[in-house]
C-alpha cells in the first residue's frame, strides 16, 4: 500500500512519480506506451481478478474553467476490450490549478488492485480518479472451490472492475458517482449522468427505508444527518460496500473496497481517524464549497476512509526507473 | 476492521413463537387469551408477578332510595304469607352470567313480610332502603365471589359499588351482572416480569377490556413499566395501552372510553393457520415481546390499518459500556401507525425509568438511496440476487422532536435480523441460517406497486423486513 505525494507540476514528474508509486504498490507493467504505461492491477484475493490501467499523456487538454493539459487514466479489462474500457479520466498536470499551493501536487492511495487519486483539500473536476478490483465475497467467486454458503446460484464472479472520475460527483464528495464505468463479468455500464439523474455506482449507506427523500432528518436542509450512537454520539462505522445496478433493481453489492470503511460523519478532507490502532484518513467530504446538496445525498452523510500507510513523497528529482529495452518513453 | 457479528453472545436467548386464541365468546370457554399469552411469556423466560397481577373489577350503581323494603307482617303471621316459590317466579335481583357457563346464577330479593322463605337463592329485604342496600351488597359480593373495595356516593341517592375479584387472573373477565344493577367484570389479568437486563426489568400487565355494548370484549389492555429491582417501583412510570379495533393507543392513567366491539370468530382450529381472525401470533424472549393477528391478510378489511391489533414491546440490546441510556424500553403499536407494514414504528419510549413519551422507533437498513424504478421499490442484493441479512438495529431519540430527526442508534433487537426484501403479511415463517424465523414486519410490501400512488413507490422506498429467530413455531397454544 502506498500513499504517494506526487509532484504534478510537469507531465514527466507526474508520470514518473506515479510510476514509482505504482511499482511500490505491487502493480506490474504490461507494456509501455507513448508517454505512459499500461499497468496490471492484481487482486490479492485471487490472481485471476485483474484489471489494467492506462496512464498516459496523450497531449489532451481539457476546459473549463481554463485550458490545461491532463494525464489520462483509463481503466481496462485484461482483454482491453473497447466496450469494457472506461472513458479516459483526465487529471490535470502543470501549475495551472494549484488552489493556492506553491505548486501542483497530487496524492494517490494505491493498493495492489485499487487506486484513489485526489488533490488534497479540493474537490473540483479533473483532480480525482478512483477505481480497481473490489474484494469479492468468496462464495460468489467462480474460482472458490468449496463455498461455505449453501448457494445454488449459477452466477459466479469471474471479473469485476469499477472506476470513476470526479466529473459528475464521485466518492470524493459523496457516496454516488455520476461519471463511471463498471464491469461485472460480461455486464458493462458506462455512464456520465447529470447530477439529478440517478447514477448507479454508489456506496451503500444505512438509513431508514422510506423514500429517498425521507432519510433521517428533514430533506434538503443543510444540516447533515448522521447515524450515530446515542449517548457517545459516535458515528456509525460500516463496511464500504460498492454497488451498482444493471439498469433496473436491485442494486447489487459487487464487493467491498480494500482497506476502507464508511463513517457517518461530515469531516473535511483527509481528516485523520484511528480505528483499533490503525490510522486512516477521510477521502470524502460531504459538502464541497459551492456544491449544492443533492436530493439523494442530503439524507446520508457517508465519509469514505482509506487506510493511511504514511505518505511517500515523489519529487521530480527522483531517479527515473530503468527503461525497458524497447522503450518509447519520452521525458 | 472489526467483524460485524451477527449474534452477540448475550443474544443467545431462546425465543418462542406461539399462537394464542383470540377467544372471547359466549360459547364454551376454552383457554383464556390472556392466560395463553401468560403461557408464552413463561416459556420465553418471563416470570409471573402474582402479587401485582390485576384483579378483575366491575362497577355498578343503583338508586338506594328506590330499593324495596320489607312489608309489614300479616295479621295471621307466617300462615298468611304467600308461598315461597312465588318469589322465584319474580325477576331476580342479581343475575350473574359467567363465560362458558350455560345458565346464569340468580339470586332473588325476599320480602320476608309477604312471602314464606323461597326455595331459590335469596336475600332478605331490609326495613329501610338503606338496610336493603347493605344486605344487597353482601349478596352481590357473594354471588360474584368478589370483594367490595369501594362504596361511592354519587349524589341524589345514587351509590356506586366497585368490586374486585379475590384472586388475580383473567377468569372472571366477561362475567355479566344484571338485575338491580348491571355491568361486566373486566381487567383481570396477569403481570409478568421480563428478564433482568442491565439491572432493569419490564413489568408488563395485560388484561382484557370492555366493549361498548353487550359487555363484549373488544380490547386487550397492556400496562408496561420499566423499573429497577424487584421491589423498587418508586418513580416508575407506566404506559397504559389498549389494543382494539378502531380505537387508538394512548398513554393514560385511567382506562379510556370504550370502543366499538369487534367481530369475534368461532373457536379456532389450533391446527389451522389460515390468517383467520381467530389467532394472535406471539414472539417472545426474556426482553422482548411481539404480538399480532396471525397471518393478517393484505386486503383492506384485514390490513393492519383497518384492524390494528399488534404490539412490539422491547428492551433492546446495547453493547457493553454503552452510555446512551440505562436502558430503554419501547412499545410500538399499530394504531398510531402500523408496524407490521413498515419499519418506522410509532409508539412510546421510556428511558432510564423516566416518563413515557410518544415517540418513533426506526429499524434502519442498507439503502440503495436511488430514486427508485417506477412502480417498484429499491432493493439491495448481491451479484447472485441473494436476500441479504443484516443486524436489526433500533434508532430513536430521547427527546422526540416531532419529526424523524437525527436518529440515534439506541440498541439492537434481540434475536432479530433485517432482510433486504419485503413479504406479505401472510408470510409467517421461514427457514434460514440454520433456524426458524418469524416474519415480523415488512416495509411497504405490495403485490402490485402500479396500483399504489405516492412517494414511497415512485421515490425509492427500500425493500426491507424484520424477522425474529425462534426455537419453534408450534401452532398449538400452550397449556
Amino acid at each position: 500500500m502506498v500513499l504517494a505525494d506526487i509532484d504534478a507540476s510537469t507531465s514527466a514528474c507526474f508520470r514518473n512519480g506515479f510510476h514509482l508509486a505504482a511499482l511500490k504498490a505491487g502493480w506490474t507493467v504490461d507494456r509501455t506506451v507513448t508517454n505512459g504505461y499500461v499497468y496490471v492491477l492484481t487482486s490479492p484475493q485471487d490472481a485471476l481478478l485483474q484489471c489494467k490501467l492506462l496512464v498516459q499523456d496523450s497531449g489532451r487538454t481539457i476546459w473549463p474553467p481554463a485550458t490545461s493539459p491532463v494525464i489520462d487514466f483509463q481503466f481496462l479489462t485484461m482483454d482491453e476490450s473497447p466496450s469494457c474500457a472506461s472513458a479516459p479520466y483526465g487529471i490535470r498536470w502543470g501549475n495551472y490549478f494549484t488552489y493556492g499551493r506553491p505548486s501542483r501536487r497530487l496524492r494517490f492511495h494505491l493498493t495492489p488492485c485499487q487506486v484513489f487519486g485526489y488533490f488534497p483539500g479540493v474537490d473540483a473536476p479533473a483532480n480525482a480518479v478512483m477505481g480497481g478490483v473490489p474484494f469479492i465475497d468468496p462464495n460468489a467467486l467462480e474460482s472458490t472451490a468449496e463455498r461455505c454458503a449453501d448457494d445454488g446460484s449459477e452466477e459466479k464472479t469471474w471479473r469485476a472492475v469499477w472506476s470513476s472520475s470526479d466529473g459528475n460527483g464521485s466518492f470524493r464528495s459523496g457516496y454516488v458517482s455520476g461519471d463511471y464505468c463498471v464491469v461485472h463479468n460480461s455486464d458493462v455500464i458506462r455512464e456520465n449522468t447529470g447530477l439529478f439523474n440517478p447514477p448507479r455506482l454508489r456506496l451503500i449507506p444505512v438509513n431508514r427505508p422510506d423514500g429517498y427523500l425521507d432519510g433521517f432528518g428533514t430533506v434538503n436542509f443543510n444540516t447533515p444527518v448522521m447515524m450515530r450512537w446515542m449517548g457517545s454520539e459516535e458515528p456509525l462505522l460500516h463496511d464500504a460496500f460498492i454497488a451498482w445496478s444493471s439498469g433496473f433493481q436491485p442494486f447489487r453489492i459487487r464487493g467491498t473496497l480494500w482497506d476502507a470503511f464508511c463513517r457517518c460523519e461530515f469531516v473535511t478532507w483527509e481528516s485523520p481517524f484511528v480505528l483499533e490502532d490503525i490510522p486512516f484518513f477521510s477521502y470524502t467530504s460531504g459538502y464541497a464549497a459551492g456544491y449544492p446538496p443533492h436530493w439523494y445525498q442530503v439524507g446520508d452523510v457517508l465519509t469514505l476512509y482509506l487506510r493511511d500507510p504514511g505518505v511517500t513523497v515523489y519529487n521530480c528529482d527522483e531517479a527515473p526507473p530503468p527503461l525497458p529495452e524497447e522503450s518509447n518513453y519520452v521525458y | 476492521m472489526p467483524a460485524i457479528e451477527f449474534y452477540h453472545p448475550e443474544e443467545i436467548h431462546p425465543s418462542v413463537a406461539r399462537l394464542v386464541p383470540n377467544e372471547r365468546t359466549s360459547a364454551v370457554r376454552r383457554s383464556s387469551t390472556v392466560s395463553g399469552l401468560r403461557g408464552v411469556l413463561t416459556l420465553a423466560g418471563w416470570t409471573l408477578d402474582l402479587g401485582r397481577s390485576p384483579k378483575a373489577q366491575v362497577s355498578v350503581s343503583l338508586h338506594v332510595p328506590s330499593l324495596p323494603v320489607r312489608s309489614p307482617e300479616p295479621p295471621g303471621g307466617e300462615s298468611d304469607k304467600l308461598p315461597g316459590p312465588l318469589v322465584c317466579a319474580q325477576a331476580p335481583a342479581i343475575v350473574v352470567q359467567r363465560p362458558g357457563v350455560p345458565l346464569p346464577g340468580r339470586t332473588w330479593a325476599w320480602d320476608q313480610g309477604r312471602y314464606k322463605e323461597p326455595p331459590c337463592p335469596h336475600f332478605p329485604l331490609g326495613f329501610t332502603p338503606g338496610q336493603t342496600f347493605e344486605i344487597f351488597k353482601g349478596a352481590l359480593a357473594e354471588a360474584l365471589d368478589m370483594n367490595i373495595i369501594r362504596t361511592l356516593g354519587l349524589g341524589d341517592g345514587v351509590v356506586q359499588l366497585d368490586l374486585e375479584a379475590k384472586f388475580a387472573g383473567p377468569d372472571p373477565n366477561g362475567t355479566q351482572v344484571a338485575g338491580w344493577v348491571g355491568g361486566t367484570v373486566w381487567r383481570g389479568g396477569w403481570r409478568m416480569l421480563s428478564g433482568e437486563y442491565r439491572g432493569w426489568f419490564i413489568g408488563l400487565s395485560f388484561t382484557e377490556g370492555p366493549g361498548t355494548s353487550g359487555g363484549l370484549w373488544d380490547a386487550w389492555e397492556f400496562g408496561a413499566r420499566l423499573h429497577h429491582g424487584m421491589e423498587d417501583l418508586s418513580g416508575t412510570q407506566e404506559v397504559a395501552l389498549r389494543l382494539a379495533l378502531s380505537g387508538r393507543w394512548r398513554k393514560e392513567a385511567t382506562p379510556p372510553p370504550p370502543y366499538s366491539s369487534i367481530g369475534i370468530g368461532a373457536p379456532p382450529d389450533p391446527n389451522a393457520n389460515t390468517g383467520d381472525w381467530s389467532w394472535y401470533r406471539v414472539c417472545a424472549c426474556p426482553y422482548q415481546l411481539a404480538i399480532w393477528f396471525d397471518g393478517a391478510s393484505d386486503t383492506p378489511a384485514q390490513t393492519e390499518s383497518a384492524a390494528p391489533r399488534s404490539l412490539f414491546l422491547g428492551m433492546p440490546w446495547a453493547p457493553e459500556g454503552f452510555t446512551g441510556h440505562n436502558p430503554f424500553v419501547f412499545a410500538a403499536n399499530s394504531i398510531l401507525g402500523v408496524f407490521r407494514t413498515q419499519m418506522t414504528w410509532p409508539g412510546y419510549t421510556q428511558f432510564d425509568g423516566k416518563q413515557w413519551r410518544e415517540n418513533v422507533v426506526t429499524v434502519p437498513c442498507m439503502r440503495a438511496r436511488h430514486e427508485g424504478t417506477v412502480n417498484s421499490v429499491d432493493r439491495v442484493s448481491n451479484t447472485q440476487g441473494a436476500v441479504l441479512v443484516e443486524n436489526a438495529y433500533v434508532c430513536t431519540e430521547k427527546n422526540p422532536s416531532g419529526y424523524i430527526g437525527n436518529h440515534r442508534l439506541a440498541g439492537k433487537l434481540w434475536n432479530c435480523a433485517v432482510l433486504a426484501q419485503t413479504y406479505p403479511c401472510a408470510t409467517v415463517e421461514a427457514d434460514m441460517l440454520g433456524g426458524k424465523w418469524v416474519h415480523v414486519s415488512s416495509h411497504g410490501w405490495a403485490a402490485d406497486y402500479s396500483t399504489l400512488p405516492g412517494r414511497g413507490v415512485l421515490y425509492g422506498a427500500q425493500a426491507a423486513s424484520v424477522w425474529w429467530k425462534v426455537e419453534s413455531t408450534s401452532s398449538a397454544p400452550p397449556e
